[in-house]
């Protein structure tokens, strides 16, 4: 054993510090297909031990790859084999839930499923529901900066974090606590809104206070099938224009409605973009916001249009089975294409975002690229935010098609940029999506912004022992 | 006695499928047992035996790992993929054993 792992066991005790080879291959992966390497685990259980082990690393110019579940898909979380992997999944208290004050104080490693298992038993929620929501942690969520199916109402992690304790990659290995628990905080810069969505490279996120929120109390659900795009967005703009208070708006192109269809065979089918609305409401109101739903998706065309009272019966009738299937939908396509048994699809699941009202376009311009690339696409996405998430699959280790999946992936950030949008949503840059931050940047002739971002990383991180290489594009 | 290349073709095909979205984990009795490490968890085991299918991976771990595992399938529920990841553990119990 190095002398740098036998002082990690000294510091930490053997349990908290995994050496093995096998082990540290699992903790070197993210949910698509990078893969790393790292001297060694460690699994903090306090902020104690996270203070030490950075004090030692600064020391010692070893790097940190902070890590919770790593269900990233963006390479934000990959170690090298200069560091160690530290692993938050040990630090899971839930140390205080106030009703009264709406917030939660959590460890980094709880995941978004527990917190809201917690939070249900007296009708709250923690509205961060991204579909990783049974993987994500909290500490994951805040350094991703995590949306969900409910961003177009409750927007994404940087509107939910009040306060945050995190450990500094300096010298003393300086714990700072940021925020606070109150809704209202205007104490100078917001150190805390820089932190959300940093992805592990300028602090160690050791404690979060987050608020929460009442669920509510009855959720209307309707779904249906549209046989032109133009009709689904004139319902979409019908809806907003209505009063609904909506919750949940989510889509799925004819395409891919097809393939999930032919593959899953969901309780639910139809012929078109498929269009799924939820709506925030109270139980008397129910039936009369279903009925107003209802003809308004008629209004605009919608076939096979179904619709549920509460979230109970939608589930019951299989209304998100195609959104959410979407993924599964892709694997099983890509089986199908695969030439032995011994080879393994990645997928890839793209996020970008434009103005909603450019949705046309954009799904139009993605259906364009991915014929140019000749990538079979599935697509679907939060059509309340703007957000879309073309999926598309490559056989491991077909470098031609690597090479041409990087390339489409600009295209589809150039195109996102010319919309008014953005190249990243809610996955984050990580190791993927530098390039689209320099065109991003580029295109609002804003580059500055990145050398002021690699100052603040400065500031942070003087040795930059955090997670290095990612997020930000080298000059 | 089965065919051992059939069988490690069966249960490759089935775990190859696994893209590491974790989703199996929150579930997993063990996975808590063991202090939250990944080899006890079915992410963990499905990997350790494509590691030791594709690259002849194998130590004191892998054995941990997949003897731990309870075949609950509380894991097999929650996959995405829709990888039998209980049946692929049991079945590579058979494959080491035989």
């Amino acid at each position: 054993m190095s002398d740098i792992l036998k002082d990690l066991v000294k510091i930490l005790g053997n349990d908290k510090v995994a050496v093995d080879p096998l082990t540290i291959k699992l903790y070197s992966k993210n949910a698509v297909y990078y893969e790393g390497n790292a001297l060694a685990v460690v699994f903090p259980e306090t902020t104690d031990d996270v203070r030490r082990v950075v004090k030692y690393a600064y020391q010692n110019n070893l790097k940190i790859y902070p890590q919770g579940s790593a269900s990233e898909i963006v390479g934000s979380t990959t170690p090298r084999k200069d560091g160690i992997v530290m692993n938050f999944m040990r630090m899971r208290k839930v140390k205080e839930v106030s009703y009264v004050d709406s917030y939660v104080v959590v460890e980094p490693g709880v995941r978004l499923i527990e917190l809201n298992n917690i939070l249900s038993r007296n009708g709250y929620m923690f509205p961060i529901d991204p579909a990783s929501v049974k993987s994500a942690t909290v500490g994951g969520a805040v350094n991703s900066g995590s949306g969900g199916m409910m961003g177009a109402k409750y927007g994404t992690m940087k509107d939910w974090v009040l306060g945050l304790e995190v450990v500094l990659p300096d010298e003393e290995a300086t714990v700072l606590k940021l925020g606070g628990k109150t809704t209202k905080n205007r104490e100078g810069y917001d150190l805390v809104r820089l932190i959300v969505g940093s992805e592990g490279t300028l602090a160690l996120v050791t404690e979060a206070i987050l608020r929460i929120t009442l669920a509510p109390e009855r959720v209307v659900t309707v779904t249906g099938f549209f046989r032109e795009l133009e009709d689904l967005m004139r319902c979409v703009v019908e809806i907003k224009k209505s009063k609904l208070d909506v919750l949940i708006m989510e889509f799925v192109d004819d395409v891919t409605a097809k393939i999930t269809i032919d593959t899953i065979k969901p309780k639910i089918a139809g012929e078109g973009h498929l269009l799924i609305t939820s709506v925030s409401t109270v139980d008397e109101a129910a039936s009369r916001v279903k009925d107003k739903l209802v003809d308004l998706y008629a209004g605009s065309g919608a076939t096979n249009v179904v619709a549920a009272e509460s979230m109970g019966e939608a589930e019951a009738l299989g209304i998100f089975e195609i959104r959410r299937n979407l993924y599964p939908a892709t694997i099983k396509m890509a089986s199908l294409s695969l030439r032995d048994d011994e080879e393994k699809p990645y997928i890839f699941v793209e996020d970008i975002s434009v103005p909603p009202s450019r949705l046309i376009e954009a799904v139009k311009r993605l259906r364009e690229i991915s014929e140019k690339y000749d990538f079979p696409m599935t697509l679907g996405g939060h059509v309340g935010d703007g957000n879309l998430h073309p999926v598309v699959w490559i056989r491991e280790g077909d470098k031609d098609k690597m090479e041409q999946f990087n390339n489409f992936v600009l295209d589809i950030m150039r195109m996102a940029i010319e919309l008014g949008g953005v190249i990243s949503s809610e996955h984050g840059v990580g190791k993927v999506k530098k390039d689209g931050l320099v065109l991003s940047f580029k295109a609002r002739n804003s580059i500055k912004a990145l050398s002021i971002m690699r100052q603040i990383k400065r500031i942070f991180d003087p040795k930059n022992i955090l997670n290095p290489d990612k997020m930000l594009p080298s000059v | 006695m089965r065919d051992l290349t059939d069988l490690r073709r069966e249960i490759l095909r089935d775990v190859l499928k696994c893209s590491y979205c974790a989703m199996c984990e929150w579930v997993c009795p063990t996975l808590d047992v063991g202090n939250g490490n990944r080899i006890y968890g079915p992410r963990g085991r499905i990997n350790l035996i494509v590691s030791y299918f594709r690259e002849g991976s194998e130590n004191g771990v892998l054995k941990e790992s997949i003897y731990t595992c309870l075949i609950c399938m509380a894991c097999t529920q929650q996959c995405p993929a829709g990888i039998n990841i209980a049946e692929d553990i049991r079945k590579f119990r058979t494959f080491l054993t035989q």
